[in-house]
Parts: C-alpha cells; sequence; structure tokens
C-alpha cells in the first residue's frame, strides 16, 4: 500500500513539475539518477540540483 | 655564442647537435653546458617571427575538430614556448607506471627543473592534498620564462653553446645503428654536418615528422616496426561547466576539513581538483585536472541572480537570507583531461609539401568514448560535491552531460608519436630517450612521453631534457 501511495505521489509531482518547468522554460528530465541530486534541463544546459531546491 | 657562417660550422666539430630550440632542446643544452660539454644547436626559424613560416607548419587534421596546426606551433628561437602561458605542474605518481622511467629518479631534476623554469615557490611546493570524498585538490605554479628572452643572452655569450639559426634540418643520414650525418639548409645553402650525438628537440609533431621523412628517403635508417608518429596524444581543454557558489561556504569547507589557510589562500579564487585514483580506477576513468574559476570581484549580478532564481529558488533564498547576497559568485569551470594513447591517433606524412620539398604532417586525432565518460563523471561528481556541503550548484553543457561530440580546445599540447617503451614494437625510445637500435640518436621533448595524464607538459619536458643531459655526459 506504502509503494503503492509513493508511486503514484512521484508521478503527479512529475506530472505537475513538467507543466511548469515547461512553461517557465525548463524542462524536469524526470529521472533521479542518486539520492542527492536531480537534473534539469534549461536551454543548452543541465543543472545538477539539490532535492529542496525547488 | 651564435653562428653566422656556414664553413664555420662545417669546420668545428661539435660532440652533440641539438635539433630545436624549444624548451627541450635549451634545457638539454644547459645541462650540457654544465658538464662542459660542447653543442650545437640548430634553430629552423630567425629570432622573431617571420612570414612564410606557416608553409612549414601547416598540415591536415582527420577525426576529432583539431586545431590548425601553423596556429598551434612555431618557428622560431624558443619554439613553441613563445605561445606557452606558464602553466606548471607535476605528473601523479601512478600516471607514471606504464613509463620505463622511475617518477622518484626524473624528480631528483626538481631543483635545477625549477630554476630554469624561475619557479617561486613562497608557501608551498607542489603538491597534492585530500580535498573530498572524491577530489584531490592540487596547485599550480606560474613560469615567468619565455625561453626566447630568457636564455638569448646567455647562449649567445655561453662558451659551450653554440646557435645557428635559420637552420633546416632536411633529414638524416646513416644506417639502423648509427647516424652519420644529418643535411641542413641554410640560406638556400644544403651541407651537412657530422656529430657523434643527435638530439632531435624540434617539437611535438616536428620530431614524429622528421624522422618519418628521413625513414622514408632511407628505409634502413630505422626498424621498420617501430611506431614513429603513432600513440599521438593531446590534452581536451574546455570549459563545459559553470554555476554559482557561496564563497563563504566554500571557505567553511576548507576550515572544517583543517586545511591550512595558507593552502586555499594560495590558491583561491581559482581552485584545482583532480579526481581520486580509488573513484578514477573503480569507474574506468582518465585523469582529470578541474579547473574552477570564480568570478572575483564580481558578485552574481541582478539577471543572473534572476536566473538562479529560476532555477533553484530554495537555494539562493536560503543562502541570501543566512549570508546575503554579496556571498554568491559566478564561477566558470574548466576540464584538462587525459587522452590515452591510442594507435590509431597519429601522425603520418601527406601529398603536400613544404618549401624545401618535405612533406607536412597529416594527423589523425579522435576522443574516445572514454575520455567523454570521464568529463561527465567528473561534472556530475563535482556537482554532487556542491550540493553535499551546500556550496553551489553547477550546471553542463548537454552535449557533454549526454556524452556527444563536444567542442574542445587542442593542439597546443602535442605528445607521443616518439614515445619512450621497453617494448620496441609500441615505443620509439627507451628509458635513456635513445632511438630503438641506434647508439646515437636521442629525442628530447613532449614527443617521447608515454602517457599523457592531465597535467601540463612543460615542467616534465624540462626534466627530461636535464636528465638526458646528464646521460649523454656519461657515454660522450
Amino acid at each position: 500500500m506504502k509503494s503503492k501511495r509513493k508511486f503514484l505521489k512521484t508521478t503527479f509531482a512529475i506530472f505537475f513539475a513538467n507543466i511548469f518547468f515547461k512553461n517557465g522554460g525548463v524542462k524536469f528530465l524526470g529521472k533521479f539518477k542518486n539520492e542527492i541530486n536531480n537534473f534539469i534541463k534549461h536551454k543548452d544546459k543541465i543543472w545538477i540540483l539539490g532535492k529542496n531546491d525547488r | 655564442m651564435i653562428v653566422e657562417d656556414i664553413s664555420e660550422l662545417k669546420k668545428r666539430k661539435f660532440p652533440v647537435i641539438i635539433i630545436g630550440s624549444g624548451p627541450a632542446g635549451i634545457s638539454t643544452a644547459l645541462k650540457l653546458e654544465e658538464h662542459k660539454i660542447n653543442c650545437l644547436i640548430i634553430e629552423s626559424g630567425h629570432l622573431g617571427d617571420y612570414e612564410g613560416s606557416e608553409k612549414f607548419l601547416t598540415g591536415e587534421t582527420f577525426g576529432d575538430e583539431y586545431s590548425e596546426l601553423s596556429k598551434v606551433r612555431i618557428k622560431k628561437f624558443g619554439g613553441t614556448s613563445s605561445l606557452w602561458g606558464g602553466y606548471c605542474n607535476k605528473f601523479e605518481k601512478n600516471e607514471f607506471e606504464s613509463w620505463p622511467i622511475n617518477f622518484d629518479e626524473l624528480h631528483n631534476y626538481d631543483p635545477q627543473a625549477k630554476k630554469i623554469l624561475d619557479l617561486k615557490f613562497y608557501h608551498t611546493d607542489f603538491y597534492k592534498k585530500n580535498f573530498s570524498e572524491n577530489f584531490n585538490q592540487f596547485n599550480i605554479r606560474f613560469s615567468p620564462v619565455k625561453f626566447k628572452d630568457f636564455y638569448l643572452k646567455k647562449i649567445t655569450k655561453s662558451k659551450y653553446i653554440s646557435l645557428s639559426l635559420n637552420t633546416t634540418l632536411i633529414k638524416f643520414s646513416g644506417n639502423i645503428n648509427k647516424i652519420s650525418e644529418i643535411l641542413c639548409e641554410k640560406s638556400n645553402n644544403f651541407f651537412n654536418l657530422k656529430a657523434k650525438f643527435f638530439i632531435l628537440a624540434a617539437g611535438g609533431i616536428e620530431n614524429s615528422r622528421l624522422l618519418l621523412w628521413s625513414k622514408e628517403e632511407n628505409p634502413s635508417l630505422f626498424d621498420k616496426r617501430l611506431p614513429i608518429g603513432k600513440y599521438y596524444m593531446d590534452h581536451p581543454w574546455h570549459m563545459p561547466a559553470e554555476g554559482f557558489l557561496s564563497y563563504s561556504n566554500l571557505i567553511n569547507h576548507f576550515e572544517k576539513n583543517n586545511f591550512s589557510r595558507e593552502l586555499y589562500i594560495d590558491c583561491l579564487p581559482r581552485l584545482y581538483l583532480s579526481m581520486k585514483d580509488s573513484i578514477k580506477n573503480k569507474n574506468d576513468l582518465l585523469g582529470t585536472g578541474i579547473y574552477l574559476r570564480i568570478k572575483n570581484p564580481e558578485h552574481l549580478k541582478d539577471n543572473l541572480l534572476k536566473k538562479a532564481l529560476c532555477i533553484a529558488p530554495n537555494f539562493i533564498k536560503n543562502k541570501i537570507n543566512i549570508n546575503k547576497k554579496s556571498d554568491l559568485y559566478e564561477f566558470r569551470l574548466n576540464l584538462h583531461q587525459e587522452q590515452e594513447p591510442e594507435i590509431n591517433n597519429k601522425i603520418s606524412l601527406s601529398q603536400k609539401r613544404d618549401p624545401f620539398g618535405i612533406p607536412l604532417v597529416k594527423i589523425n586525432w579522435k576522443m574516445s568514448s572514454k575520455l567523454k565518460k570521464t568529463a561527465t563523471k567528473n561534472l556530475i561528481e563535482f556537482g554532487n560535491f556542491l550540493i553535499s556541503e551546500d556550496i553551489g550548484r553547477i550546471s553542463i553543457k548537454d552535449e557533454v552531460f549526454y556524452e556527444k561530440n563536444f567542442k574542445v580546445q587542442n593542439g597546443a599540447h602535442q605528445m607521443g608519436g616518439t614515445r619512450s617503451g621497453q617494448d620496441f614494437t609500441k615505443s620509439v625510445v627507451d628509458k635513456d630517450l635513445k632511438v630503438h637500435f641506434s647508439k646515437n640518436l636521442f629525442i628530447s621533448g613532449s614527443s617521447v612521453f608515454t602517457t599523457s595524464g592531465s597535467c601540463h607538459p612543460t615542467y616534465t619536458i624540462v626534466l627530461l631534457s636535464l636528465r638526458l643531459g646528464d646521460h649523454i655526459k656519461k657515454i660522450i
């Protein structure tokens, strides 16, 4: 049950994040490569950000 | 002294002739002078630049985008050191494992090399110290020496060093065991010069070119199995990342890890890092120097601050609340990458010829997928370090992040082509920098590098040249 809730939460988070970032000219790459970072595409650059930076 | 007259060149007997007056040639000559051994340096260029020199230096390049060769080579007294930025640092000991030369023995020449390059060490010697879980910090020293300006007067006054400018080596003559003489050109006159020993120090590309041409003219001159021109290397140099950081948090990191104040005052606002061997070996990566330059004294400008707020709003707001806006700095990050020796990266002779009829060079040069992977991995790990210590955030060019064909500056550090080694099928010179099977032909300069490492080559070139000078003294 817990993992199902977690899956739904992550899916919704990625869905809304995509809408938001695309509007702002920022594309969320949609995958976490490890524990501490996530990757955001902005123009021709990939930003390595902390999980709570946004 | 400077020798102008051809008849005097022919009349005088020089035990050693050095071909080329760059850092390798001059350092070897200075060592020979110390041992009171007469030598002649022949330099194909003049004291200054002259029109038409590019006709000798140009060539064709294939593979990844490479610099126009006439822009990264120089034909004049002092050689390519005229283009040099003065960067000096050392190979790591483990980068020397495949060399036939002992690392510690070579570095016995450190004091003399520092003197030749006029390197000043106010606080610390060259060092490599623990910086974080994955990175070491190293330092760089800048040499003020332009060989042309620094050593012309000394050579002109020297009793033991003779210099003949505008004198071009056309080819070697002799057999596989011994070079008997060299054919030279000076002021449209062609003549032969004899010596006991010949030292080829004409430059990273030119050394291979002259050997290849001499071999084409006389196939019995060198063993056909010698890989002349092969294993050519360069240091891809590029700026694939930038970002912003909190200066006070960076200083906190130094203080938290008990770095001496001297250590970070010594380097900031530039910071030089390299990945630790354990991480490199685990991920099968090459050596890389990370050169971080904090844009000082400009703090994060308003337009960049807005961009940063869009990218990482929580990080920026948090830093402004705690440390104020003036603590945020923009930084640029360059990579100085090792290139592995590959047989397909090579110098060969082109169909096109220079004004003397000697073929120009053709260079095949390509960056491997391992080199690209190394760049990406270094940047991601550095980004993770900035996050874990809450120092800053980094952005990477997407072509580098996705390991595509990224653009680099290259051509400045021409290495390999006549690399040193024990196995004559994979190397051209032995541990004494003597061409395999020859008794009297030596090569000096970056062309003898077995591996490229990720450090700047000039310091090692000087060390090798000094060691060669001592070796000549032993056998003369």
